[in-house]
């Protein structure tokens, strides 16, 4: 069949890594992804990630990458870290087609919420994103999506003990 | 007044779930938190929260709660859900030595970051993160933080079934 959606496993790393880097080129940020293939293969393995790939004619088409995650709001949820068809394969329905396999699995568990991140800039994503029912909270909000870094971590917990504990 | 500050148990559950509400109501989002005390008590036990609270004379005054995630692009990582001191007990190097623990966590972890959400009003909160070192990624990047609801999720799984998965 032309659209093949199947689960990832951990043989499936050195494609996941492809596509994780075809990903960060697109959304300028090149330098982003930190993990090896060997990383990922064992993250897969151990459950901390799971994975959806698109075929299209038994051509790697696309990917989607997620995990679950607890909120003290509203339990567990699961986190779309990645979605992405490449772009000769646009336009046959295969970035539905991995959006309605998500849907599906955080249906059947009766997750809260599907939650990611999206540029600002990404309009076409924006809009496939709002077309599947999804709310900019960072709009709706005003939540804004904060990290530290390891260097600024070490700097704090490498000082002086604190006088509790 | 001097503080201690221990780990989170399921014995601090419901005083922390209490507490999460007083917190959303400052957020001005009363109606965030949905979770019973039961379900935040378990959550504590198998894990999936994990966190600190801080201590004047047996009675917690402020608490931090945080669970792991895994990033596609930097692996495992500590998402900090909330952060909060009440007001009696602010100005008093609390905020600091709770926020000290969880740097604590991730630097004995090597994580490659700690990573969470604060309004684009609260100034205070703002302030206090950039002062240590956070970085505010929609100003980096762009991200924006959507997410889709269960209501939504609903509806969509509700539509024409689908080849694949």
């Amino acid at each position: 069949m032309p659209l093949q959606i199947i689960s990832a496993t951990s043989a499936h790393a050195a494609e996941i890594n492809t596509l994780l880097h075809e990903l960060a080129a697109f959304e300028k940020l090149p330098e982003g992804p930190e993990l090896s293939e060997g990383e990922i293969g064992e993250a897969i393995a151990n459950k901390n990630l799971h994975g959806l790939l698109a075929y299209m004619d038994e051509e790697l088409a696309g990917f989607a990458l997620f995990d679950y995650s607890f909120c003290t709001w509203q339990g567990k949820y699961m986190f779309l870290h990645e979605i992405f068809v490449r772009p000769a394969h646009r336009k046959h329905g295969v970035g539905k087609g991995l959006w309605k396999a998500i849907a599906k699995l955080a249906h059947e568990q009766n997750l809260a919420r599907i939650q990611l991140d999206v540029l600002d800039w990404n309009t076409d994503a924006i809009k496939f994103y709002k077309a599947f029912g999804a709310v900019d909270f960072t709009k709706e909000e005003g939540w804004r999506d904060f990290r530290v870094p390891r260097s600024e971590i070490a700097k704090f917990a490498a000082a002086n003990p604190s006088a509790a504990v | 007044m001097s503080f201690t500050i221990i780990p989170a148990t399921t014995d601090h559950a419901a005083v922390i779930n209490s507490m999460t509400h007083e917190l959303a109501e400052f957020e001005k989002l009363p109606n965030g938190p949905q979770l019973s005390e039961s379900e935040f008590r378990e959550a504590i036990a198998e894990k999936n929260l994990f966190g600190f609270v801080a201590l004047i004379e047996e009675q917690i005054v402020g608490f931090v709660m945080c669970y792991y995630g895994f990033s596609t692009w930097q692996g495992k990582f500590i998402f900090m859900e909330d952060l909060y001191v009440r007001p009696a007990h602010r100005k008093g190097g609390i905020g600091k030595a709770l926020w000290k623990e969880v740097a604590k966590v991730a630097y004995e972890q090597n994580l490659r970051r700690i990573q969470w959400t604060v309004l684009d009003w609260n100034t205070n909160a703002i302030n206090f993160y950039k002062s240590i070192g956070a970085t505010d990624m929609h100003d980096r990047d762009g991200w924006l933080d959507f997410r889709l609801f269960r209501p939504a999720i609903a509806q969509f799984v509700g539509g024409n079934s689908e080849n694949g998965v």
